[in-house]
């Protein structure tokens, strides 16, 4: 390949790589906010309801994810993260990994092709009446939740952008010290 | 007694109104919670808590420090101080007591908490997610360690203790032996037969005083979210119906100071159990059944609350009484307004704090306990956003003094 092409590929992905980090600090910021304000909302739900109606005590160690996250392979050969509700679960889905909501990690389970029992809002471990601040955390966890598997896959992104990066470079060095 | 009570009150009660009008004045003030609003770290607010009538009661917390051992801290000074009381209280005073801690494990979510230091050597049983039988379990069988702490507590003991050895699944015959001989009664051999609390109740409970507030709560039905709700609900409303006969029938200064805050009380559970409900699975009749009928909005308000789909409405019926407008027109949910449950509690503690401005009446306990609540709510609240490092919102306590 001639060294202005191979240049200009690189000023391509250099510049792909700067917009993906752009991209992937802009998301880092937003997920920030949306976790400190869940978390402000959970305190603040705590007020309202009292300080051991909000905690550990309501929910089980065993419980059930609402959302999982699974892996695809693009036509690049990269990986991407989406989230799936297992209400719009379609079985072939290989090799899920377990997002808890906002919980740590429940167990790690093989994937079940059988249609899973209607689901139980887990803001509904709090009681029924649950104040507006317990509705806004989960909302702004849920945001959270989307922002965090976008970065995922801007992460493997930039990473295979910078190896891409290093392996033209080293090309481009070959190319000038063959033709010198 | 029924003329100048005032002379007689001090012969049974006069050390105790005494003694909460002390620990009133160490009700932390505007100044100090200003310090403590300026504190870096949970460290900082230890230190701050040290200079005043707390004192050293986070001293022998392991590093680091987190909220929940603060608000743990917190409520078992105030249990401590009122245990105090009700020890030293006579009748009628004794019951009005047990009335407020009723209310205390019932309204909030620190039954294991306060079932551990209102009844020593307790533990919680198995603490099982809300949709668990286990969990109504615990919740009954707190009530009624509280209820009859003294003079039935071995038998207590014994019904706790069967209670979670059926949920785990062991014998009778293993859990008999460890029951305390003392407290054995006939009915200890059904406990393991109650597989459900409703069997529980039909077995055990029906016998206690605490029967009169479960009659309406507990049937054959599953316990899932909605029911436990509607259960925890109609066990308040039927304990604040029974708080205001109670103080009615006290009469004199103590119904003065109590009846409107009780009724305050009622018109505000009405309230936030209709904005909590939209958009819920709670119908409209069943929430109607959870209001409690000794407030200013029974009868016309809460029927209309029944009726109300949404936010407006609520406003609309606040608007028929003053009070509750001004409440309704202070609130919102834009970032920087309170909250509508902010502007309750800030209500309340202005009816709090008028309690002590009459003398020789009961009422003063209660404002007392519902004051040291308030104030943890402040300081927790405090420790949240320090710990958080969110401190935009740490000015949103309810200064109280």
């Amino acid at each position: 390949m001639a060294a202005p092409d191979l240049r200009a590929e690189l000023d391509s992905l250099l510049l792909q790589l700067l917009q993906d980090l752009e991209e992937l600090e802009a998301k880092r910021a937003a997920l920030n906010a949306r976790v400190e304000e869940g978390w402000l909302s959970l305190s603040q739900a705590r007020y309202a309801m009292g300080a051991k109606s909000v905690g550990p005590l309501q929910y089980a160690s065993r419980m059930e994810p609402q959302v999982r996250v699974c892996t695809s392979e693009a036509q690049d050969g990269l990986q991407a993260f989406w989230l799936v509700r297992p209400s719009a679960q379609t079985p072939e889905e290989v090799g899920p990994r377990e997002a808890a909501l906002r919980r740590r990690k429940g167990l790690t389970r093989t994937p079940e092709p059988e249609s899973f029992p209607a689901l139980r809002d887990p803001l509904n471990w709090f009681g029924i009446l649950v104040p507006h601040s317990l509705r806004q955390a989960q909302a702004s966890f849920r945001e959270g939740l989307q922002l965090a598997a976008d970065m995922a896959s801007l992460q493997i992104r930039i990473d295979w952008g910078r190896s891409q990066l290093r392996g033209l470079q080293e090309k481009l060095k070959q190319l000038e010290s063959e033709s010198a | 007694m029924s003329f100048f009570p005032e002379l007689y009150f001090n012969v049974d009660n006069g050390y105790l109104e005494g003694l909460v009008r002390g620990l009133k004045a160490g009700v932390l003030s505007q100044a100090d919670y200003l310090n403590l609003v300026q504190c870096e770290t949970l460290e900082d607010l230890k230190l701050h808590l040290q200079s005043t009538d707390y004192g050293n009661f986070l001293a022998n917390e392991a590093s680091p420090l987190t909220v929940s051992v603060i608000d743990d801290r917190l409520k078992e000074k105030m249990v401590v101080e009122f245990r105090h009381m009700r020890n030293h209280a006579y009748e009628p005073l004794a019951s009005f007591l047990d009335f407020i801690t009723l209310g205390l494990l019932k309204g909030s979510g620190d039954l294991p908490r306060l079932g551990s230091s209102l009844f020593p050597g307790y533990r919680p049983p198995f603490w099982g997610p809300p949709c668990c039988p286990g969990w109504a379990c615990n919740y009954i069988s707190l009530a009624l360690v509280k209820v009859q702490t003294t003079y039935y507590s071995y038998m207590i003991d014994n019904v706790i203790l069967l209670i979670t050895g059926t949920l785990h699944q062991r014998s009778i015959a293993e859990l008999v032996p460890k029951c305390h001989p003392l407290g054995s009664f006939e009915q200890m051999e059904a406990v393991n037969i109650a597989q459900t609390p409703a069997e529980l109740y039909n077995a055990i409970l029906v016998d206690t005083p605490l029967a009169a507030f479960f009659q309406d709560c507990i049937s054959e039905q599953d316990l899932d979210e909605m029911n436990i709700e509607i259960i925890r609900n109609t066990l308040y409303k039927a304990y604040l119906e029974s708080f205001y006969k109670f103080c009615t029938l006290l009469g004199g200064t103590t119904a003065d100071a109590m009846c409107p805050i009780l009724e305050f009380e009622a018109d505000r559970r009405a309230f936030i159990i209709t904005i909590n409900s939209f958009g819920t699975e709670l119908s409209k009749e069943d929430r109607a059944k959870l209001f409690p009928h000794c407030g200013r909005l029974y009868p016309e308000g809460l029927a209309q609350l029944a009726r109300a789909d949404d936010y407006e409405q609520v406003k609309n019926v606040a608007d028929y009484y003053p009070e509750y407008k001004l409440l309704f027109e202070g609130a919102g949910s834009n970032p920087g307004d309170k909250t509508l449950e902010d502007r309750f509690f800030e209500h309340e503690v202005k009816l709090n704090k008028l309690a002590f401005l009459n003398q020789f009446h009961f009422g003063v306990f209660y404002a007392f306990v519902k004051l040291k609540e308030q104030e943890c709510r402040n300081i927790v609240w405090i420790a949240e956003c320090i710990a958080q490092r969110h401190r935009a919102k740490i000015d949103n306590y309810i200064p109280i003094f």
